[in-house]
């Protein structure tokens, strides 16, 4: 294996590795606020820009940056396909039975798509930038609030932290079961969309039988490293935000402000 | 002093089940032994070794680990602490993908100060031979290596008995040659090892060794006891070491080597002893 998977931390020391988890995760939250808002051409420039300026700070490449949008792409066609023929049928280009694609539908589509593709490219950065651990942590901090009302954010951030660090492995075996039953002389080439989404069927049932057993198997070994839920593990101190993690702050704000200002 | 007291074990997974996973089972554990369980699989092992690290408390019967009385709840996650488990497969320990965070994980766990987590860790990694790998990547490393930085989480935080379930079955040649030397070394330094393996060669590192079979102890002895008694060993379900296949062979041929070798460097010494 000579290439780590998709969303996996890659340790470095570049400005956006060294901000703290909790602002990061701060200034993730508002930027997909912004991404959500936008509706305009020239908000998606700005924060494709953005984008752009972030992957380049966090010197984790493009490629990199973009490995999850690939991995999803057919996801993505879906869901513009979907919205381009399902949308608008006030206006309709052409009906052929229920598929009517219209120029709405095409626009849907596309604001849909270039969402999805911000949140993913800003959340793969998130994840590149930040050690699975800390991640947790910053997420604990941001909800602490929540404590007030008893709800257990230590265990809700654990939970996150380790689904989102096992998304990786769990595509690895996606693709190993998925090779496994090609060998076995199963198809996933067909150019026919139904039948692709037919052949994917037969991969859900281990996938979730691997995640489960994975999951038993981690929670176990967690335990037997002394997690508990009952008391509050050790923790690291983030402190006040620096410069830089302020300035990242206001940025994203401003951002998210002009987002709202162009609606 | 003792590490582990058993007394009478007896554990059931459905609770009124007469199928019992382990069935009143009895032995001591000296401080700083290298002890071998083994038998076939669903024979109890892992059941008894998740006993021995509290994640299943005694149904009836005594345990005692590290001097703590495993029926008190109130010593579950002293023994914990205690007593170290390192699982079969490495993949699936992990809590993060970067080396140093996830040998903190137990140090934050049991409460270990922020200050004193990077020197615990350093020096778990050196204990492994693993020094300098503290900001890589759990995902470049070979199974071998894999498996040695979980033994590592488990070291950082000083367990004085350390438990190995199953951890070389995954592992290529090269890999269980790695995990078992870093064993060797632990127990070197004075660590009580308990060992879970089905590898019947992996028992002559062993000082004792027992057999389970269905839930009960078969044999407990020394390699030297128990490995050249064939007639066990096929109870238990379990292929002999080759030098012990290759003694008897050799005798039921007519020739009698002056010892029951356990492994092949014994069994070349005594065909060379023949001449």
């Amino acid at each position: 294996m000579n290439q780590l998977p998709t969303g996996m931390y890659q340790p470095g020391t570049s400005v956006v590795h060294q901000m703290k988890a909790n602002i990061k995760i701060f200034c993730f939250l508002i930027l997909t606020g912004a991404v959500l808002m936008a509706e305009t051409i020239w908000g998606y420039a700005v924060l494709v820009l953005f984008s752009g300026c972030l992957i380049y700070f966090s010197k984790i490449g493009l490629q990199t940056a973009l490995s999850s949008v690939r991995r999803l792409i057919w996801f993505l066609i879906i869901i513009f396909v979907m919205n381009l023929c399902f949308y608008g049928p006030e206006n309709p280009w052409i009906k052929i039975g229920i598929f009517a694609p219209s120029y709405e539908g095409l626009m849907q589509g596309v604001h849909i798509a270039v969402r999805v593709i911000l949140m993913m490219v800003i959340g793969n950065v998130l994840m590149v930038t930040t050690a699975p651990l800390v991640l947790t942590e910053g997420m604990e901090t941001l909800l602490l609030p929540l404590k007030l009302f008893r709800i257990p954010t230590e265990q809700i951030a654990m939970i996150l932290s380790v689904a989102m660090q096992f998304i990786p492995t769990l595509f690895e075996e996606a693709d190993m079961i998925k090779k496994a039953q090609i060998a076995r002389g199963a198809r996933f080439d067909s150019k026919k969309l139904l039948d692709k989404a037919g052949a994917v069927m037969p991969l859900v049932v281990p996938i979730f039988l691997a995640a489960f057993k994975r999951a038993d198997e981690l929670s176990l070994a967690m335990e037997a490293r002394g997690y508990r839920t009952d008391m509050a593990r050790g923790q690291r101190k983030f402190g006040m935000p620096t410069g830089f993690e302020w300035l990242a702050i206001i940025t994203c704000s401003i951002l998210c402000i002009l987002q709202i200002l162009c609606l | 002093m003792q590490a582990v007291i058993a007394q009478h074990l007896t554990y059931s997974y459905l609770e009124k089940s007469k199928n019992r996973a382990i069935d009143n089972i009895s032995f001591q554990v000296r401080e700083g032994e290298f002890w071998a369980i083994l038998g076939h699989n669903g024979c109890g092992k892992t059941t008894l070794a998740r006993h021995l690290n509290a994640l299943i408390s005694p149904q009836k019967g005594e345990l005692v680990v590290a001097g703590l009385d495993a029926l008190a709840n109130a010593n579950i996650w002293k023994i914990r602490k205690a007593c170290g488990m390192v699982f079969q497969n490495p993949d699936n320990q992990f809590v993060s993908s970067v080396i140093d965070e996830d040998l903190s994980f137990g140090l934050r766990n049991f409460g270990v100060s922020e200050e004193e987590i990077p020197n615990r860790v350093k020096v778990a990694l050196e204990a492994v031979g693993m020094a300098g790998y503290e900001k890589r990547s759990t995902h470049f490393l070979s199974g071998g290596q894999k498996q040695r930085i979980a033994i590592a989480g488990v070291l950082a935080v000083e367990p004085d008995i350390l438990i190995f379930d199953e951890v070389t079955s995954m592992l290529d040649p090269e890999g269980r040659r790695d995990v078992l030397n870093t064993m060797q070394r632990l127990r070197e330094r004075g660590k009580t090892i308990i060992m879970i393996s089905h590898y019947i060669e992996e028992a002559i590192l062993a000082d004792r060794m027992m057999l389970l079979h269905d839930g009960k102890i078969l044999g407990i002895g020394t390699p030297g006891e128990i490995l050249p008694d064939i007639e066990l060993l096929n109870r238990t379900g379990l292929t002999p070491p080759m030098a012990v296949r290759a003694y008897y062979d050799l005798k039921a041929a007519g020739i009698t080597l002056k010892e029951c070798p356990l492994t092949n460097e014994e069994l070349v010494e005594g065909l060379c002893q023949l001449r």
